[in-house]
């Protein structure tokens, strides 16, 4: 009987009602997987029993996708859930807060005023929140997509006042003096690299603590690194990737040649590969049981391209190129000397 | 059949056909077989509606109850109460033969008899049944949060958890010194 050795037998006694507390654990795998994801995120806090127990069955929900983006010094995240073929999104939002080592977090674009303010760096408290969620994710999403997209400033973005609030003079001297603008710049983008760093390496730490690989049907990544797609892989099931290189200021060298591994069952099964921004490694050999194929190679030696004469599928695009993909607009040579 | 016959297991009124399983060709007239609860008030249930309990069916053709048998000794359901096991003969005759929907609105509002239905019906081994039992009681919490849930579930809050655990080991020691107790005046 579920938790019922918590309690002396005499405790229920044949008078006594049955409770919640009552049902054998077969039964409860059956109650939670009727209950929708949010109301299971408030069963987890109503005590502990019922948060070792939600963390033990890992009930099927309704969540189908994920999107999570780390955008300028804040972390977006939409959620997609399946109400009987009627699709509900909301978004979260991770916030740098106005005062040092704080964030804010808020939901579905609400007045800043009314996010809960809580200590600690923003990435901090996603991870905290999406650990459960990550961890107990059992059905099959459709879509999974991880996006840093933290080097640009975009006017749209709702902002908290911050602890040194610009003027609209001190803007328009940064917009006069563009050296300067430029320098800090650069600062602030090696900040943003680590945050990204962070952010990733956490989710594959939450990832590889699953005993069973995260399934989805859609994966997109847009990371900084080839390292983070190859470990990611690892860690999530799905036939279909899409990966994209995102812009960065501040780069290794090996950081745009990607190398899948590729006895990883991941690739193995996989149906479709586009890969945008990435130099791929791997030897067009590993490629031919994709269906669909769409990578960039800075180099093919001739007996490939016979193999792929030879193959002569529509789908297979391959892109030779070594331009700088990743330029953003205002960057030139110049900036990066300083 | 849809009656359920009432009255104690000796005055048990019955005409037990001679098809001891419901296995034999479908002209041979329905058995039925007898039940009973906690309140010891037999019911008369046909095979076709038992045939929705894994744990009965499993009963009359594993251990080749026959009808007669079953006449004279009612299957005995102790651990379940009276007014539960007519709610679930009810269903199951309602159900007899019969592709089940995929909605059942029939079931106790009042959340005891509904937990205590769940129990009686996990015993039972009713599939179909259980599970609208499960989505009814995870229809009571959509959408509350956790303080309404805590309330409507009836759970023990983690304080009141630790002391009843507190409690119960308090207890404990003192059934173990009273048994001491008594064994050294026994020895005396």
């Amino acid at each position: 009987m579920f938790l019922s050795k918590w309690f002396p037998s005499n405790w229920f006694s044949k008078n006594e009602k049955p409770t919640i507390m009552d049902m054998p654990h077969l039964v409860m795998e059956q109650v939670l997987d009727n209950v929708d994801f949010l109301t299971i995120l408030n069963l987890r806090k109503v005590c502990k029993s019922f948060r070792n127990l939600i963390d033990d069955i890992k009930p099927i929900n309704n969540l189908i996708i994920i999107r999570i983006y780390l955008e300028f010094r804040r972390i977006k995240v939409e959620l997609v859930f399946d109400f009987e073929e009627v699709f509900v999104n909301f978004f979260l939002f991770y916030q740098e807060g106005p005062e040092e080592n704080s964030c804010c977090i808020f939901k579905d674009f609400v007045e800043p005023e009314f996010a809960v303010q809580k200590d600690g760096h923003f990435v901090d408290a996603f991870l905290t929140d999406f650990e459960p969620i990550l961890k107990n994710q059992r059905s099959k999403l459709t879509e999974l997509e991880i996006k840093v997209n933290c080097f640009y400033y975009d006017d749209d973005y709702s902002f908290l006042s911050q602890s040194k609030p610009q003027s609209i003079f001190s803007r328009f001297l940064f917009k006069k003096f563009e050296s300067v603008s430029t320098m800090t710049c650069i600062v602030e983008r090696r900040q943003d690299d680590n945050i990204a760093n962070e952010m990733i390496d956490g989710i594959w730490r939450i990832l590889e603590s699953r005993t069973v690989p995260l399934e989805t049907g859609k994966l997109k990544l847009i990371v900084p690194k080839s390292s983070q797609v190859v470990r990611l892989l690892r860690s999530i099931k799905t036939n279909s990737l899409h990966g994209n290189r995102a812009n960065q200021g501040a780069s290794s060298p090996g950081d745009a040649d990607l190398t899948l591994d590729s006895k990883c069952e991941t690739f193995k099964t996989m149906e479709e590969l586009v890969i945008s921004k990435f130099y791929m490694g791997n030897p067009i050999l590993d490629f031919l049981h994709i269906p669909k194929l769409n990578i960039i190679r800075d180099s093919i030696p001739r007996e490939d391209i016979l193999i792929i004469k030879q193959v002569g599928s529509e789908f297979f695009l391959i892109k030779l190129t070594r331009e700088p993909l990743h330029m953003l607009p205002g960057d030139s040579d110049e900036t990066y000397a300083k | 059949m849809s009656s359920t016959e009432q009255g104690t297991s000796s005055a048990a009124p019955a005409e037990p056909t001679t098809a001891p399983e419901s296995a034999a060709a479908p002209e041979v007239p329905e058995s039925f077989y007898y039940v009973h609860g906690k309140d010891k008030v037999v019911h008369k249930v046909s095979a076709g509606a038992l045939q929705h309990s894994a744990l009965i069916h499993g009963m009359i053709s594993n251990l080749g109850y026959t009808e007669e048998q079953a006449k004279a000794n009612p299957f005995p359901f102790e651990n379940i109460d009276g007014d539960i096991l007519q709610m679930v003969v009810d269903w199951c005759n309602q159900h007899k033969g019969k592709p089940t929907p995929p909605e059942d609105t029939n079931l106790p509002k009042q959340k005891e008899k509904l937990f205590d239905l769940v129990l009686a019906v996990n015993y039972l081994e009713i599939k179909e049944l259980l599970t609208y039992c499960c989505k009814q009681v995870a229809m009571m919490v959509k959408g509350k949060s956790p303080e309404e849930i805590r309330e409507i579930w009836m759970i023990p809050t983690d304080a009141e958890d630790e002391a009843a655990e507190k409690e119960a080991k308090k207890r404990a020691g003192k059934e173990a010194a009273g048994e001491t107790a008594a064994a050294a005046g026994d020895a005396k």
